[in-house]
C-alpha cells in the first residue's frame, strides 16, 4: 500500500474514533453511576416530609419514626 | 407569663411534664421526665427571669444598663459576666461571624422595638462593627463596652440559657428556648427526645440543636427587605443564598453558634465549615420549594416570617 494511503487511512480512523467518542460523551453527561457524584448531575428526591434541602448527619444522631416533642423551628 | 402543664403518667411508664410559655421573645418549651411540679415552676421563672434581665427593648434590664454604660466599667451579675465570655468566645471560634456588637446595625435596619409592634423606617447602616474583642471587655464582675457601641445577645442567650437550664432542671430532660434546645437523658422512652428538623425527627440524647433562619423575624422597609441576621463584614442584613440553616451539636449554644455561621458563609462555604463542627446539619436555599416566599408587595410594617411549611405554631415576635 502507498504511504499516502496508510497516512490517510490512519487520519480518517482518528477523526472517526474522535466523532464517535465526542458523540459519545455528550450523550452521557449525567451518569448517574458516576464514582463521584455532584448532586446537581442527579439529585435525588426528597420525602413529600421532607423540605428540600441537603442533610447531613454523623453516626451519632439518630433518626426515628415516632412523633416529635418538639421542634428547632421557632425562632 | 402564661404556661402551660401537661403531665401524662401511666402505669409503667415515667411521667412526662411539660411547658409551654413566651419568653425571651419567642415560642418556649420545656419538658422533662419525672420532674417536680415546683422543678417545672422553676423552669419557667427561670427563663422568665433572664428574659426581664437580658432584653434589649426594656430600658432597666441589665441588659440596656450595660449598654446605656458604654464607654465605662460596669458592675455586671454572675449571670451575665458568662453570657458576654460566651459572645467572646463565640466571635473567636467562628472567627468574627457571630457577633454580639451588630445592635446598632439591627436598629439601622429598623428592628428597634419587638417586631409584634412593626419596624421602624431603616437608614443607612452603622458600617462593620469592630471586633469584639476590641469593644467589649469582660472581668470578673464588670464588663466596659467602648463608647458608641452596643451588644444585642439574642440567639447566644437562648442557647446558653438553654444549655444551663437543662443542666439544672433533670437528669431526663429537653429545654426548648426558641428553636436553640438541648435534650439532656434518653427522653420518655430513653431512645433519644424526638425532635423535629429538616423534615424528619430526631432522636436526640445529651445533644443540643438549633435552626436559624432569615424568613423568620423579617421585614420590608423601603430600603428592601430587612432580616435580624447581620453579616459583621457590612453592617446590613445577611445576603447568603441560604434562608435556613439546621444543626445538631454538642449543645445549643454551639448549635446556635455554627447554624448561624453557617447561613452567613453561604451554600459554598458552609459544608467545608459544618462537617468538621457539628453532629449534623441541614442547608436550606433561598427561594427554594417549600420555602416560604416573602411578598415585596406586602405592605411595610407587617411581620412576614409565617412559615406554612415548617412544622412550627405561632411565633411570637416580642424580642
Amino acid at each position: 500500500m502507498r504511504p499516502a494511503g496508510l497516512k490517510a487511512a490512519t487520519t480518517l480512523l482518528t477523526v472517526g474514533f474522535t466523532c464517535l467518542a465526542a458523540l459519545y460523551v455528550n450523550a452521557h453527561v449525567k451518569n448517574a453511576a458516576a464514582p463521584l457524584h455532584p448532586a446537581v448531575v442527579n439529585r435525588p428526591s426528597a420525602p413529600a416530609s421532607q423540605p428540600e434541602g441537603s442533610l447531613n448527619l454523623s453516626p451519632s444522631v439518630k433518626t426515628g419514626d415516632v412523633t416529635p416533642v418538639t421542634s428547632t423551628y421557632a425562632s | 407569663m402564661p404556661a402551660r402543664l401537661l403531665k401524662i403518667s401511666g402505669t409503667g411508664h415515667p411521667s412526662l411534664s411539660e411547658r409551654r410559655f413566651q419568653a425571651l421573645g419567642t415560642d418556649c418549651h420545656v419538658l422533662a421526665v419525672e420532674a417536680s411540679a415546683e422543678r417545672m415552676d422553676g423552669a419557667v421563672e427561670h427563663i422568665s427571669a433572664a428574659h426581664r434581665r437580658f432584653t434589649r427593648f426594656e430600658s432597666e434590664s441589665e441588659l440596656s444598663r450595660l449598654n446605656a454604660a458604654a464607654g465605662g466599667w460596669h458592675a455586671i451579675s454572675t449571670d451575665l459576666e458568662a453570657l458576654l465570655r460566651a459572645a467572646l468566645r463565640s466571635w473567636e471560634e467562628t472567627a468574627g461571624w457571630v457577633h454580639a456588637g451588630v445592635l446598632p446595625a439591627l436598629l439601622a435596619a429598623g428592628y428597634t422595638r419587638p417586631l409584634r409592634l412593626g419596624p421602624s423606617p431603616a437608614h443607612g447602616p452603622p458600617g462593620p462593627p469592630p471586633p469584639l474583642p476590641t469593644m467589649l471587655a469582660v472581668l470578673p464582675g464588670r464588663a466596659r463596652l467602648r463608647a458608641g457601641t452596643a451588644i444585642d445577645l439574642g440567639g447566644i442567650a437562648k442557647g446558653w440559657l438553654a444549655d444551663q437550664l437543662a443542666g439544672w432542671l433533670a437528669p431526663n430532660c429537653l429545654v426548648n428556648l426558641g428553636g436553640d434546645l438541648f435534650a439532656r437523658g434518653g427522653g420518655p422512652d430513653d431512645a433519644g427526645w424526638p425532635v423535629r428538623m429538616a423534615g424528619v425527627t430526631l432522636l436526640l440524647r445529651d445533644q443540643g440543636a438549633a435552626t436559624s433562619s432569615s424568613q423568620r423575624r423579617s421585614w420590608w422597609s423601603a430600603g428592601g427587605r430587612q432580616h435580624h441576621l447581620i453579616d459583621p463584614r457590612t453592617g446590613r442584613p445577611s445576603e447568603s443564598d441560604l434562608a435556613e440553616v439546621s444543626v445538631v451539636a454538642t449543645s445549643a449554644l454551639e448549635a446556635e453558634m455554627w447554624a448561624k455561621t453557617g447561613l452567613l458563609l453561604g451554600s459554598e462555604q458552609a459544608p467545608l465549615l459544618l462537617i468538621g463542627r457539628t453532629l449534623g446539619f441541614w442547608l436550606g436555599m433561598q427561594g427554594e420549594a417549600g420555602l416560604p416566599l416573602q411578598n415585596p408587595t406586602r405592605p411595610a410594617g407587617r411581620e412576614t416570617s409565617v412559615n406554612a411549611r415548617l412544622p412550627t405554631q405561632a411565633v411570637s415576635l416580642s424580642d
